[in-house]
């Protein structure tokens, strides 16, 4: 579990490895997608960073729908609104928590895929990164009882492997679509993004966990 | 490559910006939005606002109908770009009041995820907000896929239809009723002669072949449903009201509004050469022609090229439609009185 003053230090740390992935997102997005994507993202996490250094919350939900405002203001574009759901539209009948725990994590990520899905009008096997958040959601709901430090290290493999999956997939949407076959091969970069959030907020809680253990 | 047609503009960067701050000279009844590419008429009702968003370029939406019984605010983007959710529901703000707020668009994935964000981000601050989402090009998917289908000139009637419950002063859950049940009832065939051009480089977005016409080419060149070769306007009509009818099943005493288009370079003298073949088809059924409008009303820049709409009306429907609209693109008298038939 995570207290609010723990989980904005992740999410400072989360939205720093966003930016600094600016450059492999870039390149991937560059095979068949518009490039724009990882620009996108690092100025989105940078505006994050920036409201985390300005802000205190009293709540979990508040960080969450914080987080995911300042992506939907400060990115634009497609990416923006579905990055910004993932964090802005969970579970409006949740109660405000103080603490960050596995169940916490089910429930807000779950809403906010089905929410993705429907205003984005994607699924599975789309390449998008529908393709890395279902298959976290999964495991967020399978590890709901378990300790988060768990729950992180089962959502990271899902979502790298969802990744993967990616390669195996033709576009659906955006300048990739065009590719047809051609971006058999190739990964998603919106579903690389998925991965590097939830990998670094795994390894800041582990950290974490090491300092607590040392101390 | 083709022909590079002449352009006037000033500068690719400040076309939006231009446009915009000309249309507040132009127009006296409206405002332009605070810090946002937005204008909003001055008047300030207590009812549902309609607000409609989208990129520049496909004219005369949406600025041209913004105005009185028409839309309440305008939301633009750049040059064929949508404006960004925040921006929609900065927009959309501005102007409501707790009666709530309707946005009408036309059914692109872009347009219903900007706007679906923008409704959540409204509700969020408890502005009540509702989507009409318009669907009324019948070429752009078989009718199975009805759901799928795009927006095109059906979107002015739907807005017109919309804000005329608006200002009746229903609730929004009604006026979204009303305007789904009309915009269900509007359908388009769109036709293609010549690309239009950009505004910025003056190049052709597409190319059509030179004794072709396509019946069902999408704004973007998307392919159409039938290319034909270069034929009569009589000809073309009937194939296209043929389309129009084989889903709407004219009969004997329906009444439809008329729309046709032009989609930016036919002339006058074809529209109405188009127009009489398109009254005798529609009046062989034995539906009668309640009103019609024939003018620019959607062009993709200066695409050679038309668009039929038909919009099979009821009472219920018709007391709203008769309401008098004044917009810049569109403006209309209280009572139907200019049709014979």
């Amino acid at each position: 579990m995570l207290e609010v003053k723990d989980c904005k230090n992740m999410f400072s740390y989360v939205s720093k490895c966003v930016v600094e992935s600016e450059p492999e997102l870039t390149r991937i997005d560059s095979q068949i997608g518009d490039g724009d994507h990882g620009t996108g993202m690092e100025e989105g996490f940078l505006a994050v960073h920036k409201m985390l250094e300005k802000r205190e919350f009293d709540t979990i939900n508040e960080l969450f729908r914080a987080i995911g405002l300042t992506l939907i203001k400060s990115m634009g574009g497609a990416s923006g609104v579905i990055f910004g759901t993932m964090f802005f539209s969970g579970d409006k009948e949740a109660k405000p928590t103080t603490m960050l725990d596995s169940y916490f994590l089910a429930h807000h990520f779950s809403q906010s895929l089905e929410a993705i899905k429907k205003r984005g009008r994607a699924d599975v096997g789309d390449k998008t990164m529908i393709d890395a958040l279902e298959p976290a959601v999964v495991k967020m709901k399978k590890y709901q009882d378990k300790s988060i430090t768990e729950t992180m290290k089962a959502v990271v493999d899902a979502a790298e492997e969802g990744v993967e999956n990616t390669k195996k997939y033709r576009a659906r949407f955006g300048r990739a679509r065009k590719f047809g076959d051609k971006a058999i091969g190739i990964q998603d970069a919106g579903a690389t993004s998925v991965s590097i959030i939830f990998r670094s907020m795994y390894e800041w809680i582990e950290n974490n966990e090491r300092e607590k253990e040392g101390e | 490559m083709g022909r590079i047609v002449k352009k006037l503009i000033n500068s690719s960067e400040m076309i939006e910006k231009e446009m915009l701050s000309d249309f507040l000279k132009a127009n006296s009844n409206v405002e332009k939005v605070p810090s946002l590419n937005a204008i909003a008429v001055k008047s300030r009702e207590r009812r549902v606002k309609i607000v409609v968003s989208g990129g520049i370029g496909c004219e005369p939406l949406y600025m041209g109908y913004v105005g009185e019984n028409m839309a309440d605010a305008v939301c633009l983007g750049r040059l064929f770009a949508s404006p960004s959710a925040y921006n929609i529901f900065e927009t959309s703000q501005y102007i409501s009041e707790e009666e709530g707020i309707l946005f009408v668009f036309g059914n692109y994935a872009g347009d219903f995820l900007n706007h679906d964000m923008a409704c959540e981000l409204l509700e969020d601050q408890g502005i009540k907000a509702a989507c009409v989402i318009v669907k009324d090009d019948i070429t752009s998917e078989k009718i199975q896929n009805k759901e799928e289908r795009s927006g095109i000139a059906g979107i002015i009637w739907t807005i017109k239809i919309a804000a005329a419950a608006a200002k009746m002063g229903l609730k929004l859950d009604d006026v979204a009723r009303i305007a789904k049940k009309a915009t269900n009832q509007i359908y388009t065939v769109p036709v293609v002669l010549e690309s239009g051009h950009s505004p910025v480089t003056g190049e052709a977005f597409f190319h059509v072949d030179e004794d072709k016409i396509e019946i069902g080419m999408g704004f973007n060149g998307e392919p159409g449903i039938e290319a034909t070769n270069l034929i009569t306007a009589k000809e073309i009509m009937t194939i296209v009201f043929n389309y129009l009818n084989n889903e709407l099943k004219l009969s004997e005493g329906d009444e439809v509004c008329v729309m046709l288009n032009n989609s930016g370079n036919l002339t006058f003298l074809e529209m109405h050469i188009m127009y009489d073949c398109l009254y005798d088809r529609i009046r062989e059924t034995g539906a009668v022609i309640y009103d019609n409008e024939i003018g620019r009303f959607l062009c993709p820049q200066d695409m050679t090229g038309f668009s039929v709409t038909l919009f099979k009306i009821d009472e219920e429907l018709k007391k709203l439609y008769d309401l008098a609209v004044d917009t810049p693109a569109y403006k209309k008298r209280n009572e139907v009185c200019n049709v014979r038939g």
